[in-house]
């Protein structure tokens, strides 16, 4: 691909929270990564790799405890107040639970503009005579302006969710598990909408979520997360061919409908010290079936393989 | 295990059959029924998977088997456990039952643990519900069940608090208490929903191993196809309280007869389909 200037730039990034009892915890470690206009970006990892951390840095709800994150050529890691406001309107947010966002009184026709009239686009009578242009856009009929969200199917809530996204042209739209809610028909359904609103407005998406089978589906590169770190990050069309062995684990954790070889799957013994090891090393080490003695004591970077993805592994280097 | 084909309880040799549901539906306050005029049947030593989504009424329907619905709630048809009329079975009846012969684990067992009791204490009570017991006795018998579903250092499982423990490791207590009275048919509501795909894999191995070692009969109640495709013998699909289809895994999986088993499974996205367009 004709690599263009990324309009979304992580620089080493991190996040460290300081729990009550003075512990630090650092969710995210050294991430960088780019983001191209026009593209998809998946980043995929399990519950708790800090996936929705780089979600709330982005989108500057949280301060970066290091690092750059640079929108479109400027720097917004530092930025404040009222400062931010324009970042809120560059970089919008899908989440994963549609009712949540919602406020139960208030109409979807008040909801679908608020985004409008707070970033001072439009009035808000001008906005509500945009709405039925706006419910179109997602496939709902201009009449469910007028209902509740209670009224509404999580389906359609999401649909609402993304139309206000999209109303204010934001440069980059932040996907954090927007389907992992809805039932699978639902959720082919919106995935095929996001293509397509994707296509007709020339929109960026950076789709975070835990299935590997629908980020793959929708992204057009993946970045895979462990413990904080990006540990792997090449095109989705390579996923197959993945090198880093927690990347390779995750591939053969997935069940397939179709498969009925039944893949084996071997059991992994648990213990408690084992999960809650804070090591100087790869955070992946302790489950690693490929570590080396060194792993223990050196964590890895992220750095081209010999086949030309990026990947955080010693054994690859 | 062997037969094809539709399986609506041919009364014959059902001897073998663990389970037997004919007609039964459940509805709650005489509205519309959550489960409506099901019937299949499951076998000794089967893995079967009740499949869904939302709103289907699989999770209702295994209420049902457990006789745990809300008071509101009314059966009506055949509910055959273990060749007796589970309606006709007094309270303790069932109690007893329940634990002894049938066990259930949850989509998230930490969610049914004492937060403030430590994981042992926990055990050792469920354990003194059904057993008589010495406390050595107990502990020692704790200590076998977490490691045969591979938790490898059980003492310190034993001594630590629920939320001490992750969500992986939480489900495999959740497993071995279930298994402690070595029940013959385990119920698994959404056993591994709550978990990450790596964990998954492990819980879904973890159970079927139960099978393979114990010739448990399970039925599994899951949103996830890939999952009942992999470990179940066979499937029954709901709908809007309805069974729509009922097969033999594979059968089912590649030559579905049901316009909504089609639907769902054309929706389902996989690792090696085209990406969208």
């Amino acid at each position: 691909m004709d690599k263009k200037e990324p309009i979304l730039e992580l620089n080493h990034v991190s996040k460290t929270f300081t729990t009550e009892d003075g512990r630090e915890v650092r969710a995210v470690k050294d991430a960088s990564l780019a983001v191209y206009p026009g593209e998809c970006i998946g980043i995929v990892g399990e519950s708790g790799c800090g996936k929705s951390t780089i979600a709330r840095l982005i989108t500057r709800i949280i301060d970066p405890s290091g690092g750059e994150i640079i929108l479109a050529g400027e720097n917004i890691a530092d930025k404040k107040g009222r400062k931010l406001k324009a970042v809120y309107r560059d970089i919008q947010m899908v989440y994963q639970d549609p009712y949540s966002v919602f406020s139960p009184r208030a109409g979807i026709g008040t909801f679908l503009t608020d985004g409008l009239v707070y970033h001072g686009i439009m009035t808000r009578s001008e906005a509500l005579k945009e709405v039925g242009k706006l419910l179109e856009m997602v496939d709902l009929p201009a009449e469910l302006a007028d209902r509740l969200p209670h009224q509404l199917s999580g389906g359609q809530l999401q649909r609402v969710v993304i139309a206000r996204a999209v109303s204010i042209r934001p440069k980059v739209i932040l996907l954090d598990e927007a389907t992992s809610a809805l039932d699978v028909s639902v959720q082919k359904q919106v995935l095929n909408l996001l293509m397509r609103l994707k296509k007709e407005y020339n929109l960026t998406y950076v789709f975070i979520g835990h299935d590997l089978a629908v980020v793959r589906s929708i992204a057009d590169r993946i970045a895979v997360m462990y413990a904080g770190l990006i540990v792997e990050e090449m095109d989705s069309d390579e996923l197959e061919q993945a090198e880093h062995p927690y990347t390779k684990k995750l591939l053969q954790s997935v069940f397939s409908v179709n498969d009925r070889n039944r893949k084996v799957i071997p059991i992994e013994n648990m213990s408690v010290s084992d999960e809650n090891l804070q090591t100087l090393g790869c955070p992946f080490q302790p489950r690693c079936p490929e570590a080396l003695p060194a792993c223990k004591n050196a964590c890895p970077m992220l750095r081209m393989t010999k086949s030309g993805h990026k990947a955080a592994c010693l054994a690859l280097e | 295990m062997k037969k094809a084909g539709l399986p609506p309880a041919a009364p014959g040799e059902e001897t073998m059959a663990i389970l037997e549901i004919e007609n039964y539906s459940i509805s709650y306050d005489g509205l519309k029924s959550a489960v409506d005029n099901v019937s299949f049947s499951v076998e000794k030593g089967e893995i079967i998977s009740i499949v869904g989504e939302s709103g289907s009424g699989k999770s209702t329907l295994l209420h049902g088997i457990l006789g745990l619905l809300p008071r509101a709630a009314g059966s009506r048809g055949t509910l055959k456990v273990f060749g007796r009329e589970l309606s006709a079975m007094s309270e303790k009846e069932q109690r007893t039952m329940r634990g002894e012969k049938m066990a259930i684990i949850f989509q998230d067992t930490g969610r049914y643990m004492n937060p403030i009791s430590r994981i042992g204490r926990q055990f050792s009570q469920y354990l003194k519900v059904h057993r008589n017991l010495s406390p050595e006795q107990m502990h020692e018998m704790e200590v076998d069940l977490l490691q045969r579903v591979h938790l490898t250092d059980a003492e310190r499982v034993l001594n630590s608090y629920p939320f001490e423990l992750s969500g992986g490791m939480r489900q495999r207590v959740g497993i071995a208490m279930a298994m402690a009275l070595q029940p013959e048919l385990l119920l698994a509501d959404e056993p591994t929903s709550a978990l990450d795909v790596t964990i998954q894999a492990q819980i879904v191995r973890q159970l079927m191993e139960l099978r393979s070692k114990y010739g448990t009969t399970i039925i599994v109640v899951t949103h996830n196809m890939g999952v009942a495709s992999y470990m179940s013998d066979r499937i029954v699909v709901m709908k809007d309280g309805h069974v729509v289809e009922t097969a033999p895994a594979e059968e089912l999986i590649s030559h579905p007869k049901d316009a909504y088993t089609k639907a769902l499974l054309e929706a389902i996205i996989e690792l090696d389909d085209e990406r969208l367009a």
